[in-house]
């Protein structure tokens, strides 16, 4: 469990570490062509800073080794915005007095048909914490509908346990994403003051029950700004080569969610600037050929039409982040706020005019083996 | 003029690690430096503090500087002073001393470095290093490049004071350090806040010693005094080793048992049972693998093999070696569980006898039963990143990949297999088979692997005790490379439009 592991770090030390890095040491790492984590701390480094258009030239040879010259695409769907905790970051937050929305199977219908007119067969189906409205009964349910149009089911739900993921797998889910938010004990317990999501370690343990749970694809991540974006991201790398080399089966993906004004209106504690990001999108390409890196709409149209030579392998565009946003009811609510609002055709374009090829489909059902194709029985078929 | 220390202990005033017990634990660790640096405290409290230890430091025949303070140092009659930026003038501090005292200087900068040369001083030191928390009052921290500008251009002004890298260094760096030109270091952390202080501070020295052999740490008191390592006929009971890794505890975990050698051997081979362990012993390894079929189970003869292995610091690991499936793998087993009393294992199947390759599928059916059985079970198997998963996925305690056919001396043939199984490892990777040299050992080091195991290598060399001392430094060698952070080829890229001007 990763719970053991780090438990064995202090965030502190860490957070020197990484602003104690010198000059020798980045050039160092730039130079190794297998990077270890202290390696990763010096590219996130304020050290590595000068460096930056040199790692972004590695990056991006790195990123095309591995992933050629493409781009996904997939589409958040956001099936509820009703939630039991507090999160202070999040305009869905239980204190906030928003209107709350639960698609129901006819709604979802209408939303599903809508995202995949813009062409997507990858979909990210998402929902706050509501156990009894919007746990495993609401997914079974649903899912079958998801599973008709889409290739790609990907989820980015509240945690579960380990058996709710095999359910999951079994009904054609291949992606999991769950986000630490921030590793900082302390400071996860002061933005998470109440709900089941106030659970640090049930939340950092999350990706080892869905990796038990043998889901094809494990995403995590961290909220930049939350804390010291570059301690969190010390030990999301931390957690990702953990996971790496216990689910050797699985495939990852990290993603760079930077807090963003919401009603809520939580301001970052630390600010990260374009450059950084950027600086932290090559890092981790340089630290990890493999991984998936993956960057949504909060982010500006200049920036990401940048950002996807340098590293980026998938990203989303023309998304709502409220339930129904994309046919039911597109004037409600919003998560955060979409910096960039073009459509998927648009991105295409820009995706092509930079000389890479938008991928819409890269899985198949097929691929899910027996059980997933009705091969085996599923659990309420046996019981 | 006197003579500076390579290495200077800094005290830290700690609630539950008094200054009385930072000055023994350093000095019966070898350092014979210490400077007591208490920040807040009034003169008074420092010279109480100074006489209070003042009688250990004499005993160990160390020198004791007081930091700060030149009443506190003159009335304790101590060694001498450390002077702060913002503390008394040099020259004054000469003055009230006198000429047989020590004094030195903290300076940041070159300038600082150039003036302070001008006064009766006896060593400059350069910091900080990097950030310390003994350290109130920051400075920009120079890093190893900053206090190498420094040093070099010092040099060339004509500085010959010794100069002392200072603040916030740690073992990890010392390495780096001594190729700048300093003299020594000043260190305090590194030290008080290791679990093992004695060992910390021996490390250090070590390190310190290993850098610079010219620079003999001669003052040291007979009692701490360490027998040279290279010996013609090293005992079990001299086998000190001086901790050369750069990190202090760079202890090897496997199952429940830590291990400070990482060169394991075998025994066959050897055509002599005597000669065999005078190797052994040069070697320094702490794991010994001995096939059961070579165990003779009377245990009454005065040659034995067991008899020749019979040393406290070897743990044996006896193995299957003659068995070709799983069944008789797990019947021999068994066997040597009872007969060597230990439930380690090392699992080999290889049911081809003219190349000796291990059975794949064999081998993780009887791992998988081994580990259920109670047995810590390393098994030499293929470099083959997906077994070695697998294997790992049954409960074997480390995996044993063969860097090329056994007995073939071709060293890692398998180069590329092992660095994904190093890569994906959860457990000890331990590189078998294959090793004919100690630059093979080392090269296996350098890649990541947590140990070799060594035996034909060894045992058909022409003289198996001077190549046993041989692996044993290449292992060591590779080790401390592998820490350091070997430099990577310098991949010279360049854009044909900078990728990151959209950020100006
Ligand atoms: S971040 Fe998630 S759990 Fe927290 S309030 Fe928002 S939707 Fe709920």
């Amino acid at each position: 469990m990763f719970t053991s592991i780090f438990n064995q770090y202090d965030w502190n030390e860490e957070l020197r570490s990484i602003y104690n890095k010198t000059d020798a040491e980045v050039r160092r790492a730039l130079a190794r062509k297998q990077r270890t984590l202290d390696d990763f701390k010096a590219l996130i480094s304020p050290a590595a800073a000068p460096y930056l258009e040199h790692m972004a030239l590695l990056s991006q040879q790195a990123t095309q080794k591995r992933f050629g010259k493409t781009i996904q695409l997939y589409a958040p769907l956001y099936l509820s915005n009703e939630c039991q905790n507090i999160c202070t970051y999040c305009g869905f937050s239980l204190d906030n007095q928003i209107p709350r929305k639960t698609l129901t199977a006819a709604e979802l219908l209408q939303e599903l048909l809508a995202v995949k007119a813009m062409g997507y067969q990858h979909i990210l189906l998402v929902t706050g914490e509501a156990q009894q409205l919007v746990g495993m009964s609401y997914f079974r349910q649903m899912l079958p509908l998801v599973k008709q149009h889409f290739q790609h089911i990907a989820m980015e739900v509240q945690p579960l346990d380990e058996a709710d993921y095999a359910e999951l797998r079994a009904r054609g889910v291949s992606t999991i994403l769950v986000y630490q938010e921030t590793y900082h004990r302390e400071d996860y317990r002061k933005h998470h003051p109440k709900g089941k999501k106030s659970n640090f370690d049930y939340r950092l343990a999350c990706p080892d029950r869905i990796g038990r749970a043998g889901i094809h694809k494990i995403g995590i991540g961290a909220l930049l700004g939350l804390d010291d974006w570059r301690t969190d991201s010390f030990f999301a790398a931390l957690h990702l080569q953990y996971l790496e080399r216990t689910y050797w089966q699985s495939k990852f993906s990290v993603s760079f969610p930077r807090l963003r004004p919401h009603v809520g209106g939580l301001q970052p504690k630390s600010v990260i600037t374009d450059r950084e990001l950027v600086q932290l999108i090559c890092a981790w390409r340089l630290f990890n050929g493999e991984v998936e890196l993956s960057m949504s709409t909060r982010e500006s149209p200049r920036f990401r039409d940048n950002i996807i030579k340098l590293g980026i392998t998938s990203i989303s565009a023309g998304s709502k982040t409220n339930p129904g946003g994309y046919a039911v009811e597109p004037q409600s609510l919003e998560q955060f706020e979409i910096d960039d609002g073009r459509s998927p055709a648009i991105i295409a374009q820009v995706i092509r005019e930079a000389g890479y090829e938008p991928v819409w489909k890269d899985w198949d059902h097929a691929l899910h083996g027996g059980e997933a194709n009705g091969k085996f029985p599923l659990p309420e078929e046996i019981g | 003029m006197n003579t500076i220390d390579k290495l200077h202990y800094i005290t830290h005033p700690l609630p539950d690690y008094p200054i009385a017990q930072q000055v023994e634990d350093v000095c019966r660790g070898g350092c014979s430096w210490v400077q007591l640096r208490m920040k807040e405290a009034r003169t008074e409290e420092r010279l109480a503090e100074a006489l209070r230890i003042l009688p250990r430091i004499r005993h160990y025949g160390a020198t004791l500087i007081i930091n700060d303070d030149v009443y506190a140092a003159k009335a304790a009659d101590a060694d001498g002073v450390h002077l702060g930026a913002d503390d008394m003038h040099p020259s004054e501090a000469r003055h009230l001393l006198g000429a047989g005292k020590i004094i030195g200087c903290t300076a940041n900068t070159l300038d600082d470095v150039l003036r302070l040369s001008q006064y009766d001083i006896d060593y400059i030191g350069v910091g900080p290093f990097r950030f310390t928390s003994t350290k109130e009052k920051l400075s920009p921290v120079l890093g190893g490049e900053g206090i190498h500008r420094i040093v070099a251009a010092a040099r060339i002004h004509g500085v010959r004071i010794p100069i002392i890298a200072i603040g916030g260094i740690t073992p990890e760096n010392i390495g780096g350090l001594l190729n700048t030109g300093i003299h020594g270091v000043a260190v305090s952390g590194a030290i008080h806040a290791a679990m093992d202080k004695v060992t910390a501070c021996e490390a250090i020295i070590a390190q310190l010693t290993t850098g610079h052999p010219s620079l003999a740490t001669d003052h040291r008191p007979p009692a701490t005094h360490h027998p040279s390592p290279i010996t013609d006929h090293p005992s079990p009971v001299t086998h000190h080793r001086p901790p050369i890794t750069k990190k202090m505890n760079d202890i090897l975990k496997i199952a429940d048992k830590t291990f400070s050698s990482r060169l394991f051997a075998g025994t066959g081979k050897f055509g002599d049972h005597q000669l065999m362990e005078n190797a052994l012993l040069a070697s320094e390894t702490e794991l010994v693998t001995v096939a059961l079929k070579r165990v003779e189970h009377t245990g009454q003869e005065e040659d034995t093999l067991l008899r020749h292995l019979a040393h406290a610091h070897i743990q044996l690991l006896p193995n299957t070696s003659g068995v070709r499936n799983a069944t008789e793998a797990v019947f021999v087993a068994q066997l040597a569980r009872e007969a060597l009393e230990t439930n380690w294992l090392k699992l080999e199947i290889h049911p081809d006898p003219k190349y000796l390759m291990p059975d794949p599928i064999e081998t993780l059916a009887a791992a998988e039963q081994l580990v259920k059985l109670g047995f810590v079970v390393l098994p030499y198997c293929h470099a083959d990143p997906v077994l070695c998963k697998r294997l790992e996925e049954v409960g074997v305690a480390a995996v044993m990949p063969l860097g090329a056919p056994i007995g073939s001396n071709k060293g890692l043939a398998m180069l590329d297999m092992l660095r994904i199984i190093i890569d994906q490892a959860n457990v000890p990777v331990v590189i078998d088979a294959g090793i004919g040299a100690p630059s093979h050992a080392a090269q296996a080091m350098e890649l990541g692997a947590d140990a070799v195991l060594v035996n034909t290598a060894m045992a058909t060399a022409g003289d198996p005790v001077q190549i046993a001392e041989a692996f044993k430094w290449a292992v060591r060698a590779g080790r401390q490379a592998f820490l350091a952070g070997l430099p990577g080829e310098q991949s010279v890229a360049s854009a044909t439009s900078p990728l990151t001007a959209f950020l100006d």
